[in-house]
């Protein structure tokens, strides 16, 4: 009796959980047939119109016309938490009823997380952070909308708040394809100089102008302060500063190879990185650091933070580090070896050349929206919100990075809280084109940098290694098919 | 044989049914992107383009890759030099502390702590210690009178240095395991062998070592395979630099795949690692 209650509770069991299972399977099959119901509200129509705030640069958003959550995708660091800060504020704006959720993710793992997100067509991403160098792919790839018939719909766009002309044109360019602008940068970089004043008065350096030392004046500079240090007893302490790791050693290269003159990419396609100029850049750079020891040997393993880190600890009378260190370099809690005795220069230009010579790397942040998202026309109010010239001026008066509007750069409240300002806005005039590849990252953060790196080792010349990676270069460019 | 109406009398179609879900999950998650990932080491696929039948040709060009080859040459390098350290020191420290009786724990505890922090971390934690001018390891240097070395920049010091900080890492996972081990010992055998007068030495190579080689086996298993796809450390403390002095397999395959959306070749120097790592685990793997 007692086997037959438990064969019968056992046969139970089993229909229970094969019923259990049935419905399980059904319920989800049903949910995702039905779908989540849209948190999206329609947009247009009379009442969101009639609510229009045209004294915003979004009137749609501003007006309460829309609602749902907008999700950012962005690599981590500084330019993301502007966002995290700022999203409350756009929340507020549109009344709560659109708010936006940030996604900061891992700089290690954001190259990996951007392109398979965009691969498998997910819509988890509204608006996304895809900076100049990855859009070479994600542009023509189609992974962003093109922004144009956005910005003409004056429901979601008032054009003269939000005053498009106010970046220069070689930033937008950057991000244009066919004659369609796909991102709205959010942050324009670049690779400035950085110099202690009080070093130099105590060591009778003159300092730079506002277009910078040439690199001759910076060499010369770099041998008295060299010989200032000595004299003090400094062994921790070198004249110049600046980071090669990697991606940084091939930035460096090109800039000071764009200063002498160098041709890099033919046609801006065809790598010539063994084009004499450059060659001639690369020797001269070889012998200010191995030869003369002008540069700290550990510059091999440093990039921004490294540099910012031996800059703050007074290791260096000059520096050549991004824009986006100054805040931190000006902060006396932060820095008090460097802040108020720090000043800031364009990078350094050849003589034969002159200080007009284009020759600084473009670094800018922009925001898009994904060619995937389900709620495009929020993201677009997002994004021109927030490189909007009031809020971008919020983010650079709150310790942010310029984001390349000429009209902040000049602004003289901005230019007073953040000096380093003005070196930027003279090296926006001088950025160099980028070459016109859809895989030059990886020529940029890859092959570059071995071979650079191969001649700060003493293990190839200059000549030897340009023309490696000249070769490399090519080759991969050709399995491609890009030349 | 099984039939039909046997099979549905049986209590197999009841465990088919439960286990038909976790089956097709395991084929979706791993069979499936596996069977994927072959085909696209037979195409040409730079993400733009949809993916071109190619046949053979990215594996024809690994042949040819000085980069591959180097990578696989670090990669392997990298997994010798790390497991047989991380098996001496490791198995010292286990018999160290299946000896002692003050503090086993305590040592026991700190040994694992290590295991405990992610890989990223270590690479972050040991780059900073091994910084030219301010890191800890050249404060000791200067301090004992020597010239400063430049631990990760340097293409003859920086895979010695990612060796260290695996081994720093995950040693503590050796301790653990052998320690298990060592424990399940039996004590009768030594017992007599001391009462027979043979010297600790003699007891350590007769009888530990032979006895504990199934467990040596499981470590070299999961050590060898964690070891020849390691990537983490070696994006955070050296990024595969200086020169590709520390540009291991799977950091190679990041690179072509993430960086220089050569997703086809990618996939095949991928496939090199499965087919290394087959050949060198396999046949342990069937000892154990």
């Amino acid at each position: 009796m007692a086997r037959l209650q438990n064969w019968h509770q056992r046969n139970l069991t089993r229909r229970t959980m094969l019923q259990l299972m049935a419905g399980a399977t059904s319920a989800g099959i049903l949910s995702a047939c039905v779908g989540a119901p849209s948190a999206q509200t329609p947009s247009g129509g009379g009442a969101a119109a009639a609510a229009l705030d045209m004294n915003s640069v979004v009137p749609r958003a501003a007006g309460g016309g829309m609602s749902g959550e907008v999700v950012v995708g962005i690599m981590g660091g500084p330019e993301a938490d502007a966002h995290i800060r700022l999203v409350s504020r756009f929340a507020e704006m549109t009344k709560n009823s659109l708010t936006v959720r940030v996604e900061d993710v891992g700089r290690d793992v954001w190259s990996s997380r951007w392109l398979t997100n965009f691969q498998s067509q997910s819509d988890e991403w509204d608006a996304v952070n895809i900076q100049n160098g990855p859009f070479k792919l994600a542009g023509p790839a189609g992974f962003l909308q093109p922004l144009n018939d956005y910005m003409d719909n004056p429901e979601l766009l008032n054009k003269e708040l939000f005053n498009l002309a106010d970046w220069p044109q070689a930033l937008l360019d950057l991000f244009t394809i066919d004659g369609k602008l796909y991102e709205f940068p959010q942050e324009a970089s670049t690779l400035m100089f950085y110099y202690r004043t009080d070093l130099l008065e105590k060591y009778g350096i003159e300092a730079p102008g506002p277009q910078g030392y040439s690199w001759d004046e910076l060499i010369a500079n770099c041998r008295i302060a060299k010989e200032k240090i000595a004299a003090d007893g400094l062994t921790d302490t070198y004249p110049l500063l600046f980071g090669t790791k990697r991606t940084h050693s091939s930035i460096h290269f090109q800039q000071i190879a764009w200063s002498y003159g160098a041709d890099l990419f033919i046609d801006g396609k065809i790598p010539n990185f063994n084009a004499p100029e450059a060659i001639a850049a690369l020797e001269d750079e070889v012998s200010w650091v191995v030869d003369e020891g002008l540069v700290t040997p550990g510059m091999v393993g440093y990039e921004y933070p490294e540099v910012l880190t031996a800059y703050q600890q007074g290791k260096a009378v000059f520096a050549l580090q991004w824009n986006a260190a100054a805040p931190d370099i000006l902060n006396p809690e932060k820095s008090p070896e460097s802040a108020g005795k720090t000043a800031f220069s364009v990078f350094p230009w050849q003589a034969d050349k002159g200080p007009e010579q284009l020759r600084l790397w473009p670094s800018v942040w922009s925001m898009g929206v994904s060619a995937f998202s389900k709620r495009p026309e929020e993201a677009f109010e997002y994004i021109a919100w927030f490189t909007s010239q009031d809020v971008a001026r919020d983010y650079v008066m709150k310790g942010g990075g310029s984001s390349g509007r000429q009209s902040l750069l000049s602004d003289p409240e901005i230019l007073a809280s953040n000096p380093q300002f003005a070196a930027m806005g003279e090296g926006f005039k001088v950025y160099h084109a980028m070459p016109d590849l859809v895989s030059y990252d990886f020529i940029n953060t890859d092959i570059l940098p071995a071979h650079l790196q191969a001649v700060w080792q003493g293990e190839k010349s200059a000549k030897e290694a340009l023309d490696a990676a000249t070769e490399e270069a090519k080759q991969y460019l050709t399995d491609k098919g890009e030349i | 044989m099984l039939t039909l109406r046997h099979f549905l009398r049986s209590d197999r179609w009841y465990w088919t049914v439960l286990l038909a879900p976790s089956l097709l999950v395991l084929a979706a998650v791993f069979i499936y992107p596996l069977i994927y990932s072959f085909y696209l080491s037979l195409t040409a696929y730079d993400i733009i383009m949809p993916p071109r039948f190619v046949g053979l040709q990215n594996y024809a060009r690994i042949l040819s890759d000085a980069n591959v080859w180097n990578s696989v040459r670090v990669s392997l390098v990298f997994t010798v030099a790390t497991l047989i350290l991380e098996l001496v020191i490791g198995f010292g420290i286990a018999l160290i502390l299946h000896d002692i009786g003050f503090g086993r724990n305590w040592f026991r505890t700190i040994s694992v702590i290590p295991i405990m922090l992610t890989p990223i971390v270590i690479g972050v934690i040991w780059r900073m210690m091994t910084n030219y001018d301010f890191g800890i390891f050249n404060y000791f240097v200067t301090l004992a009178g020597f010239e400063r070395v430049g631990w990760s920049v340097n293409t003859r010091t920086a895979l010695p240095l990612l060796i260290a900080s695996d081994i720093w890492h995950t040693t503590g996972f050796v301790v653990l395991v052998l320690s298990a081990g060592l424990a399940q010992l039996p004590e009768d055998l030594f017992e007599a062998a001391e009462i027979d007068g043979a010297s600790a030495w003699r007891r350590l190579v007769s009888l530990t070592i032979p006895l504990l080689q199934p467990v040596f086996l499981v470590v070299f298993v999961f050590r060898s395979y964690e070891l020849l796809r390691m990537f983490d450390k070696a994006v955070t403390l050296t990024q595969g630099g200086p020169a590709r002095a520390t540009e291991t397999i799977t950091f190679h395959v990041y690179q072509r795949m993430f960086v220089g959306y050569q997703v086809g070749y990618s996939a095949a120097v991928a496939y090199l690692l499965l087919v290394l790592t087959l050949v060198i685990v396999l046949p342990f793997l069937r000892k154990i």
